[in-house]
């Protein structure tokens, strides 16, 4: 199958080349000539994108592929049209817009709750990811296959699920996230401990069993139960997170976002970031049965109160935790709101953008960097040394790239740094962005740095460890020998040491001539002594 | 003040007359060491000891010159034989002709 499917290719490679070469000789008469050298770029980007194809094809483990598709970015038209063919010939090379993988394992409690959410896998469905439906309960699915991930990411929309009769556990989930996978979770008020348990592992803790966060001032014209618990939330500056990786700008100034479910606590983890919180002081999360007894305090008050928080992990996979079903149902996405006792009214909610936000972080389509080179070289020049002196001039720079809009483009940070460790930093230094050179293949920025090493020998980091919320971290550490002087390598002579220099030749210089009158010296009266001895 | 004066001129009046000649050579190139070290020894106090391998050299040396040129008698004595180790001023000194009998004359 693949030797057929691989034979193919390069038959339809060899095909587009003498077409292209034909139609070159066709077209040089009527239009410019293409330059010869372009049209060389464009040969070697056909083989480029020829052989990621192929790897493609092998089969749904890969992943590395699209990186190199989206990174050709200098494709011009023929080359471009020849890649719409390829891509479009061999049907298992679509590429999502995620960074690191297209395929979705959703979990539901119910087969038919898909409804519930066409237009939210709509939209995921137009970013070109595929897509694995799934009862929570169904003993068939696994995380794994053949001991790798078998999905990029998890929607889990199955709250209500209590026992997985299969692999699927919250001990599952973790080594799915240990593995790289990005999971989004939505909670509703019948949340099942083993969520529960799940999202304590990140440090959250769900509010109890049937309990909603209520506020008998903020909420929804359309919530006519009388329990209030259907929430807009307008405070786009208070409540929501500012961070521009995880929520756009658009979002932020948009309609207000409708929420309706259970609240959650986070902890003090830092690794942690709230998306979404309450700010009323109003607001408090309770159970909202009839003929509700109100004996003890609420769990959580006021802006304790937080609806979506967001974890990225060390390995920079991505956990969404979101308490609110409802958010991501047509209903909600489609609603009008209006806020009671507010003239303040808009057709559709701001849930689609929120949304669509908060799939694009969790599923690695923005803030994610990474480093495309890194160099070390003595100032004025090129190469890198395994064994620098103590005391050298020399220059550090390391290139990022960020993936932003499908592809890899030079990141725009200025707060990079460099740290000298050997066992503690002994330099700390930022970073100097450059300007974006045009030869630059890595699609990255340049941050460079010109530092004299200190004066301690032994074996140093050059580490750069980036860590910001919203974006996916970056250690990069290369390791080099720095040794001290040689004997050789001192300085002759020393400016402050002149007075000993003096000192020491004077004793020389002291001693032969004493030495010399000495020996010449008559001593007329030492003379007489020792005749008379004598 | 008044009654050290005349001990010192004395003391002076006294070294003129009877130190021999060539001891008042050693006497003066000894001045010269003693102020070549405590030149060297003064410029450590106040330039701080950072080329310290140097001022060491530069220091040690005139003190090695000096207990060279000046050296009290010191005795090294093994099973085999026994050094006499002295200072060129104390073996130069007719004084003392009867502690170095085995002096070449030629240090005279």
């Amino acid at each position: 199958m693949n030797t057929s499917n691989r034979t193919t290719s390069f038959f339809l490679f060899f095909l587009v080349i003498c077409f292209i070469i034909l139609s070159t000789s066709i077209t040089t008469t009527k239009a410019a000539p293409i330059p010869k050298k372009s049209k060389d770029d464009d040969n070697d980007n056909n083989k480029q994108s020829l052989i990621s194809a192929n790897i493609g094809a092998v089969g749904p483990l890969d992943v590395g592929a699209s990186a190199t598709i989206n990174s050709d970015n200098d494709v011009n038209t023929s080359g471009g049209v020849l890649l719409v063919l390829l891509v479009g010939f061999n049907s298992h090379n679509v590429q999502a817009k995620s960074a690191t993988g297209e395929r979705v394992l959703v979990l539901l409690d119910d087969e038919a709750d898909k409804a519930l959410y066409s237009q939210f896998f709509k939209t995921l469905e137009d970013r070109k990811y595929t897509f694995s439906y799934k009862t929570a309960s169904d003993p068939k699915v696994d995380l794994l296959a053949f001991n790798e991930r078998a999905f990029d990411h998890v929607i889990n929309f199955a709250p209500k699920t209590k026992n997985y009769d299969n692999k699927v556990n919250p001990a599952a989930f973790i080594d799915f996230v240990n593995r790289g996978g990005n999971i989004l979770l939505a909670a509703s008020s019948g949340l099942s401990e083993t969520i529960r348990d799940f999202a304590r592992e990140f440090d959250i803790e769900f509010d109890d069993r049937d309990t909603s966060v209520i506020d008998h001032f903020n909420y929804d014209v359309s919530d006519s139960d009388g329990k209030h618990t259907l929430l807009v939330l307008d405070d786009k500056k208070g409540g929501f997170t500012n961070n521009s990786m995880i929520l756009s700008q658009e979002t932020l100034e948009g309609p207000p976002i409708l929420y309706k479910g259970i609240g959650h606590k986070i902890g003090t983890v830092p690794l942690l970031t709230r998306v979404a919180w309450i700010t009323s002081n109003t607001a408090y999360s309770y159970e909202t049965k009839e003929d509700q007894i109100a004996d003890q305090d609420p769990f959580i008050l006021g802006s304790d109160i937080s609806l979506v928080s967001a974890l990225q992990a060390r390995n920079n996979a991505r956990v969404t935790f979101v308490g609110s079903l409802e958010l991501f149902q047509d209903s909600s996405l489609n609603s009008p709101v209006q806020k009671i006792n507010s003239k303040e009214s808009h057709p559709k909610s701001g849930n689609q953008a929120f949304v669509d936000d908060l799939t694009k972080w969790t599923f690695q389509e923005k803030g994610v960097l990474k480093v495309t080179a890194r160099r070390h070289h003595l100032e004025g020049e090129e190469e890198p040394l395994e064994t620098y002196r103590i005391k050298d001039n020399i220059v550090y720079s390391i290139e990022i790239s960020e993936y932003t809009n499908e592809k890899w483009q030079p990141f725009n940070g200025t707060d990079v740094q460099l740290e000298v460790i050997m066992l503690d930093p002994y330099i700390r230094r930022t970073l100097t962005p450059l300007e974006i050179q045009p030869q630059n293949h890595h699609n990255s920025r340049i941050f460079e740095s010109h530092l004299q090493l200190p004066d301690v020998y032994g074996v140093f980091t050059f580490k750069v460890n980036y860590k910001r919320p919203g974006y996916s971290y970056i250690i990069d550490m290369t390791t080099v020998a720095v040794r001290p002087f040689r004997h050789n390598e001192y300085p002759r002579f020393i400016l402050a040491a002149y007075p000993y220099y003096a000192g020491a030749a004077s004793m020389s210089v002291g001693f032969l001539v004493f030495s010399t009158v000495w020996i010449f010296n008559k001593d007329r009266s030492a003379t007489k002594e020792d005749k008379k001895n004598n | 003040m008044s009654s050290i004066k005349p001990v010192i001129d004395k003391l002076l009046k006294s070294y003129n007359k009877e130190t021999p000649q060539n001891l008042k050579l050693i006497d003066a190139y000894l001045a010269f060491i003693l102020v070549s070290g405590i030149l060297q020894f003064v410029y450590v106090l106040l330039a701080g000891t950072y080329p310290y391998n140097a001022f060491l050299a530069g220091f040690i040396s005139t003190v090695g010159q000096f207990v060279l040129a000046v050296n009290d008698k010191c005795v090294y004595e093994s099973s085999i034989i026994q050094y006499k180790i002295a200072g060129l001023r104390i073996q130069a000194n007719s004084k003392n002709a009867g502690e170095f009998k085995t002096i070449s004359p030629e240090r005279y």
